[in-house]
């Protein structure tokens, strides 16, 4: 085989399988903007898209018994302020554990660390009854109660968080901090004004792999709001899958997309460092 | 009266800067942790029960009596090996053809690593469409029965999806490690072999392989924890059905343990259902535990070698 046949051989290969892997993403994205009668008709056509247009995702935000776009914001509430929380209680925490060299700051990181092995499924019902009788104790809400899903999410999150920042912060020179703390800095003034801007590439890396895993996450949320009318999402998505919806692809496949588009956006944008990010997370 | 406050906080800033994430993982994390190890011994009903009774093993035992229990464990150790084994051959095949110097490399590597960005209840959704519209729809047309009947109504053919969309969404970011492994092979090394007139074969069983031999294991584990957990896609492709007559009364075919312990709790308060979940549920920590032992002895002798 000459060079430039193996070339094109390659090249072509990997076009087939790069739309091979694609198909069920242009397949849901044709489909979302046709009627539910001409998806059962042929799911392949083109057809009836253009009748169609919007009306799927406008039927989406009307519908009654359950409310998409209220979901949709639920999902950003919970993304945005449980990433506020993890982001800056982690680097905190993971701040002191690298710093102090007293007996209990190892102690700690390896709780932190160790706990990386135990499974959701373990902790899920006693994890609902600790926080019934820890409510019917403080008489703070925390099952039903949308507020205390990102405060459960820093729990979750906080050992791949505090791990990674911990290798982190390993690396920043100790003088940096001294300095600043000779010059009359309090330790919160030299966390905030010195340690959080040194963090910034780290806490790209922390926000990218957090907020894609808070926005797809369905059982903690799906725990946690048991029983309440504000869900996420992915819940949103099960609900008209598992109700009436079960064949009615005019509804579900909008749903998919709307969940589907801002980790798109994000992923154009941010390309280069969710992968580096998720690789290197990996090979530590 | 400030000076004095500030003195004080500047003592206590390292428990006053771990105090919200400690408490709040002790409370979510650790005490239902340890809490549920004690009720898994106990007669364990339902989230309001406040008195429990001490039953030893009995969860344990009668769980691994139990049809359904069984007939998962093995069904996830089936999909957790098949898993494992054909994410990791094409994430090895795709990794070195996507490093070829392909005009279009950076769209092939986007497009073989997105489904991995999205969650497994929109996939589910999406692969639902395909296997009970899109392809009945091609078998239709061809008067092909067997494409014509949806995937997830038969047990056999339910399995083999279910393995389809769980690969199909974690071939990509395993690629991405192998991606990374052969970027990290001296050029010279792989010259040297072309000039010594090694076929493509030769060098890649002779040079690539053993360079890659440290991802082979970070792919292998990242794979088998993920693949063992499995939850989501298969609640939406198939919620663990369809159901299959044999020995032990009905089973639910595709059901991996992940699905099971989550059913299990939830009849709640039927016959000590939520301890009985919750002593399976930690059959399938302590299972996770070792694979997470033999990662780290796996990983770590390796690192001494090279």
């Amino acid at each position: 085989m000459s060079k430039k046949m193996r070339r094109t051989f390659l090249e072509g290969t990997a076009m087939i399988l790069f739309f091979i892997f694609i198909i069920p993403f242009i397949l849901l994205v044709i489909n979302s903007f046709k009627s539910k009668d001409a998806i059962l008709d042929n799911p392949f056509s083109l057809s009836g898209i253009l009748e169609t247009g919007f009306d799927n995702y406008i039927n989406l935000f009307s519908d009654s018994t359950i409310n998409i776009g209220s979901a949709f914001l639920t999902s950003v509430f919970v993304t945005i302020v449980g990433l506020v929380l993890v982001v800056l209680f982690s680097s905190m925490a993971a701040w002191v554990l690298v710093r102090s060299k007293k007996w209990w700051s190892k102690i700690i990181f390896l709780m932190f660390v160790g706990s990386m092995v135990i499974p959701f499924q373990v902790i899920m019902f006693p994890l609902i009854s600790t926080l019934s009788s820890f409510s019917k104790a403080t008489g703070i809400e925390t099952l039903g109660n949308v507020f205390f899903l990102p405060i459960a999410y820093l729990a979750f999150q906080s050992s791949l968080s505090i791990f990674m920042y911990h290798g982190f912060i390993k690396g920043i020179p100790k003088e940096l901090e001294e300095a600043a703390m000779i010059d009359g800095c309090s330790r919160f003034q030299t966390f905030r004004l010195i340690i959080l801007p040194i963090l910034k590439p780290i806490t790209v890396t922390v926000v990218l792999l957090n907020g894609i895993w808070l926005w797809n996450d369905y059982l903690l949320p799906q725990m946690l709001l048991l029983g309440s009318d504000t869900i996420t999402l992915p819940i949103a998505i099960n609900r008209l899958a598992s109700q009436s919806y079960g064949t009615n692809y005019a509804v579900l496949l909008p749903a998919a997309v709307l969940t589907i588009l801002p980790i798109i956006l994000l992923f154009i944008k941010a390309q280069k460092h969710i992968i580096k990010g998720m690789v290197e997370g990996a090979v530590k | 009266m400030l000076q004095t406050v500030k003195k004080l906080m500047n003592k206590s800033t390292s428990f006053w800067f771990l105090l919200p994430t400690v408490a709040m993982f002790i409370l979510i994390i650790i005490v239902p942790f340890l809490r549920g190890i004690y009720l898994s011994f106990t007669d364990w009903n339902n989230a309001v029960q406040s008195t429990f009774n001490f039953v030893g093993l009995d969860n344990y035992l009668g769980v691994l009596k139990e049809p359904q229990f069984l007939y998962s464990l093995q069904w996830t150790f089936i999909y957790t090996a098949v898993n494992v084994i054909v994410v990791n051959v094409i994430a090895i095949g795709l990794a070195i053809l996507v490093t070829q110097k392909l005009k279009l490399t950076n769209l092939y590597r986007a497009g073989f690593f997105i489904p991995n960005l999205i969650g497994g209840i929109v996939l589910g959704t999406i692969w639902m469409f395909i296997f009970n519209s899109a392809i009945p729809y091609i078998g239709e047309a061809l008067g092909n029965s067997f494409l014509a009947e949806s995937f997830l109504n038969n047990a056999g053919t339910a399995k083999f999806a279910l393995i389809l969309v769980g690969t199909w969404q974690y071939i990509g970011y395993i690629m991405m490690i192998y991606i990374a492994a052969i970027q990290n092979i001296p050029k010279d090394l792989i010259e040297a072999s072309s000039i010594d007139g090694a076929n493509a074969w030769q060098r890649f069983r002779n040079v690539v392989l053993p360079m890659i031999r440290q991802s082979i294991t970070i792919g292998t584990f990242l794979t088998l924890v993920n693949a063992f957990k499995q939850y989501d896609l298969n609640l939406m492709l198939s919620n663990g059905g369809p159901a299959q007559f044999g020995a032990g009364g009905s089973i639910q075919a595709t059901q991996l343990l992940s699905l099971d312990i989550v059913k299990r709790g939830q009849l709640g308060t039927i016959e000590n259902m939520r301890a009985s979940a919750q002593s399976e549920a930690i059959i399938f920590f302590l299972i996770l535990f070792v694979i997470s032992m033999l990662q780290m002895h796996f990983t770590k002798s390796k690192e001494v070698e090279m």
